[in-house]
């Protein structure tokens, strides 16, 4: 709806829209011959800006306004960053909830918006959940022109493209889509941007429900995206072809499309020497193993396959296992689930009883519970083991899957042992390779594999010898202009 | 939904073609650590099988459930039955646990009854899904067989882990016994040209009370068990024993020496011991005449590891003469053994007729039929080369810096 050139109609239909909202101010102020009416939200804006640089210089200047086209004249003389003329009402009320303020000058269709939000946003601090011993240390914020802001402050060109979208209908979000346009497979920024524009949701509050209505893999539990708190390594996904997800208020940026092995690299990896690098991935992968893979090896050798296992390890098996109350498989999944609650429960009980919790979690679990003759002291070890190589993992969505695969790898063991470990194994690695993230294969560059990557994936050489991209990503090939 | 159903036969189409289908939890077995064989001396037709279980108690010391603070690893039973199996089930009238084979150590049979024949009554431990094929078989001595699975030792454990552990050091560093597992035994049997060989075992002492804990707690064990010299084998049947030196010309013939210690002359009553670090043999066989002849080379290099002579060690001369007493009595430790089962037992576990298999394989077609015949008569002409590698830390002997040579 166009701007009602009487401001009185306009300010009564804002009234009724926003049912008197007492946080929204308006002012008039009379401006030579002209009528203004300021209007901000109280709760958004940055009162300082308002009083000292608008409301100074309209008074200072009222006097002598010798101009008929007022809106460019207040344009041009307004003593703030940025001010745009906005032409409906709509327009008009999302700037003001927004934290801009607009000057709505009675007799003209136009109105004009300043830029005088307030930071309502944390600092930029340290990534919280992708620790890394080398590299930058700032992370994401909930600002969303901070977020652009740092991935720009790494990649200064005139490629980096961002296309915004507006989501939801009361949400009313910024979501940007990030991308180096030169790099970026086209079709895909296409579709990605075609399907943001489309979606249809009263309003999304985290990347992850971006990226649940744009694509078509929601029954998978791995996630198709990488939601990453750090800068850094967001600008080095895009700088491999990838596209970035920036919504409003997130300190975290979705990056697609993405692979299985993604979730297992650190960005550090780039920042140490390569041999260094090199085995933390290979550690990082016996990680995944064990979490995966314990507890069932153990339920399958203790009830199956007692064969094959040194004679001595049995015997020293048989001699924790004996006088313990409950079967094996019994036995795994208690303390598992155990295991599980106390990291809900850590996670979210507030911090000052998160200590506590895991004292007592640890003294019950582990402790008493081998004491007490209720658990084998061996399964302590087990669980530990799994427990802490899944945090090897520092993506929820993903090691919270993994959980779901373990207890999975579990029952086939309890119901078949090593071969039912097998069997799962089996499903796994053909679940693993049947998903697709935004069109690319997941399991890749091992399904299918890319002999190019498949080593590098792992085994990592100096930084200057990187000089080929993912070319299942995109098809500008190489990194530096010398080939 | 229709993808599902067919995932679904697939996936238990697979669990069709398992072969083993038991869930037995840990504390549900008895785990037979050794198992002793023979023939029952009032029924002919039944099998007296001696069961050793590990006796698996807490790790944890105050809660464990000793009886008197008094915790034997093993415990013993003794059960008949007309095959091993139909025994090994008869057990658990006597145990709580079933019997559990998949982790046993060693069979013992008895002399008596191996002499018999043994392919007859152990064909169950090839056949068994459960069994493991790496047990050792010793022979026993007659009447021994129980007893060897009664004593208790101080130094280890259990008393399988004992035996084996045994056995595998007299065979490697003294080379006075052999060590053999089951699918050797039974591969040694049913070649050609090659005979089955196994260590022979017996009690030093009173076993009755070696089986107490006594045993345990004196500094000189009541009973001990002794692992010592070889029974050979003629088809499946045990036909005679070699004593420990001339185990020691086996181990050497068959190149399955990995160390040993050989004292030879030096001067007079005196002694040097040379330590045997490697050994290798090798046949050279000439089949001009109807009856081959063979030849038998020997290379040992030795570390002289003890001099009890004065001899000056710095000169060629005196090493060269060692060297030429060593290989004299290597040549005599082999030339004892070939007599033993050349001569004696006419049997051929020194593996000649299969190198001729393997090497001249025309030749031992003519001679496979009637090799038992000949056998005896061919004549193993046995040539040392019997090095001195290393002198040992001092060169002069320990006599020999009073002296001033």
């Amino acid at each position: 709806m166009k701007i009602n050139k009487s401001s009185k109609v306009v300010i009564d239909n804002i009234k009724k829209k926003t049912d008197n909202n007492p946080d929204i101010i308006f002012k008039t102020k009379k401006y030579g011959k002209f009528e203004l009416n300021i209007i901000f939200c109280e709760s958004m804006t940055d009162r300082l800006t308002i009083n000292d640089y608008i409301l100074e210089f309209l008074s200072k200047t009222d006097q002598n306004v010798k101009t008929n086209n007022i809106v460019e004249y207040l344009t041009d003389r307004l003593p703030v960053t940025k001010v745009s003329k906005i032409t409906t009402e709509d327009e008009l009320i999302y700037s003001v909830l927004s934290g801009l303020t607009v000057i709505l000058i009675n007799g003209e269709e136009e109105a004009l918006a300043m830029e005088t939000r307030t930071m309502l946003n944390s600092d930029i601090t340290e990534s919280k959940n992708e620790k890394t011993l080398k590299g930058p240390k700032d992370g994401f914020t909930e600002s969303y022109q901070t977020n652009l802001g740092l991935l720009r402050k790494r990649l200064k060109t005139s490629d980096l493209r961002v296309t915004e979208h507006r989501v939801g209908t009361v949400g009313k979000a910024l979501v940007s889509v990030v991308a180096i346009n030169n790099i970026v497979n086209k079709e895909l920024l296409e579709y990605v941007n075609k399907k943001i524009a489309e979606i249809d949701i009263d309003a999304v509050l985290d990347v992850n429900q971006i990226i649940e209505l744009i694509s078509s893999n929601e029954k998978n539990i791995f996630p198709n995206y990488v939601a990453t708190e750090r800068p850094d390594y967001a600008a080095n996904l895009l700088l491999e072809g990838r596209i970035a997800i920036v919504l409003e208020n997130v300190p975290e940026v979705g990056i697609i499309p993405v692979f299985f092995k993604d979730f297992f690299n650190s960005p550090e990896d780039h920042y140490s020497r390569p041999l260094n690098a090199t085995v933390n991935r290979i550690i990082r992968l016996f990680a995944l193993l064990i979490t995966l893979l314990t507890p069932a090896i153990y339920i399958a050798i203790t009830t199956f396959n007692h064969e094959s296992i040194p004679s001595n390890f049995l015997i020293n098996l048989t001699t924790q296992r004996d006088g313990t109350p409950f079967t094996t498989i019994i036995e795994a999944i208690l303390m598992g689930i155990s295991f599980e609650i106390l990291k809900e429960t850590d996670t979210r009980a507030p911090s000052p009883i998160g200590s506590s919790l895991s004292i007592v979690g640890a003294l019950v679990l582990g402790e008493a519970a081998v004491t007490a003759g209720i658990v084998s002291p061996i399964m302590v070890i087990i669980i530990a083991i799994t427990a802490i190589s899944g945090l090897i993992v520092s993506y929820a969505d993903v090691s919270q899957a993994i959980r779901i695969w373990r207890f999975i790898f579990m029952i086939g063991a309890t119901v078949a042992g090593i071969f039912g470990v097998l069997l799962i194994g089996i499903i796994f690695v053909a679940n693993l390779s049947s998903i697709k993230s935004f069109g690319m294969p997941f399991g890749a560059p091992y399904a299918p594999l890319i002999p190019d990557d498949a080593g590098r994936a792992f085994v990592l050489t100096f930084f200057q010898k990187y000089i080929k991209r993912n070319k299942l990503i995109t098809k500008n090939k190489y990194k530096s202009r010398e080939r | 939904m229709k993808n599902f159903i067919k995932i679904l036969i697939f996936i238990s189409t697979i669990l069709l073609l398992t072969g083993c289908w038991n869930y037995r939890e840990l504390n549900d077995l008895g785990i037979v650590s050794a198992i002793s064989i023979k023939q029952s001396k009032e029924n002919e037709d039944k099998i007296e099988l001696t069961i050793q279980f590990m006796n698996i108690q807490k790790a944890s010391g105050e809660s464990g459930a000793t009886i008197n603070n008094v915790s034997m690893p093993i415990t013993t039973t003794t059960v008949k039955g007309k095959t091993i199996h139909e025994a090994l089930r008869e057990a658990t009238k006597y145990s709580p646990k079933k019997p559990y084979i998949g982790h046993m150590d060693l069979v013992v049979i008895e002399e008596e009854t191996a002499r018999k024949g043994i392919i007859d009554i152990i064909d169950f431990f090839l056949r068994d899904s459960e069994s493991r094929k790496q047990f050792k078989v010793f022979i026993s001595k007659n009447g021994d067989e129980t007893d060897v699975l009664s004593v208790v030792s101080l130094l280890e454990g259990f008393p399988s882990k004992s035996m084996i552990s045994t056995l595998e050091s007299g065979a490697s560093f003294t080379g006075h016994t052999v060590s053999v597992n089951y699918d050797e035994l039974i591969s040694l049997i049913f070649s050609d040209g090659i005979e089955g060989i196994a260590p022979y075992i017996f009690v030093k002492g009173d076993a009755k009370k070696g089986s107490t804990v006594d045993n345990t707690e004196e500094t000189r064990p009541i009973a001990n068990i002794e692992i010592e010299g070889t029974a050979i084998f003629k088809g499946n049947k045990m036909v005679g024993y070699l004593e420990e030196m001339e185990s020691l010309g086996l181990n050497i013939i068959r190149n399955r020496l990995t160390s040993s210690t050989i004292p030879f002359i030096c001067e007079d009553n005196k002694y040097i011991t040379g330590e045997a670090i490697t050994s290798k043999s090798g046949f050279d066989i000439d089949f001009s005449k109807e009856i081959p002849k063979v030849t038998l080379n020997v290379e040992m290099d030795t570390f002289l590891s003890e001099v009890n002579c004065k001899k000056n060690l710095t000169k060629t001369k005196v090493i060269k003469e060692l060297e030429k007493n060593g290989g004299k009595e290597i040549k005599k430790i082999i030339e004892g053994t070939l007599n033993m089962v050349q001569k004696k037992y006419n049997t051929d576990v020194i593996g000649l007729g299969n190198y001729i298999k393997k090497e001249h394989y025309k030749e031992w077609k003519k001679l496979k039929d009637k090799w038992y015949d000949i056998f005896p008569n061919i004549e193993i002409e046995v040539k040392t080369k019997f090095t001195i590698v290393k002198k040992g830390e001092t060169i002069l002997p320990a006599e020999g810096y009073k002296l001033g040579i």
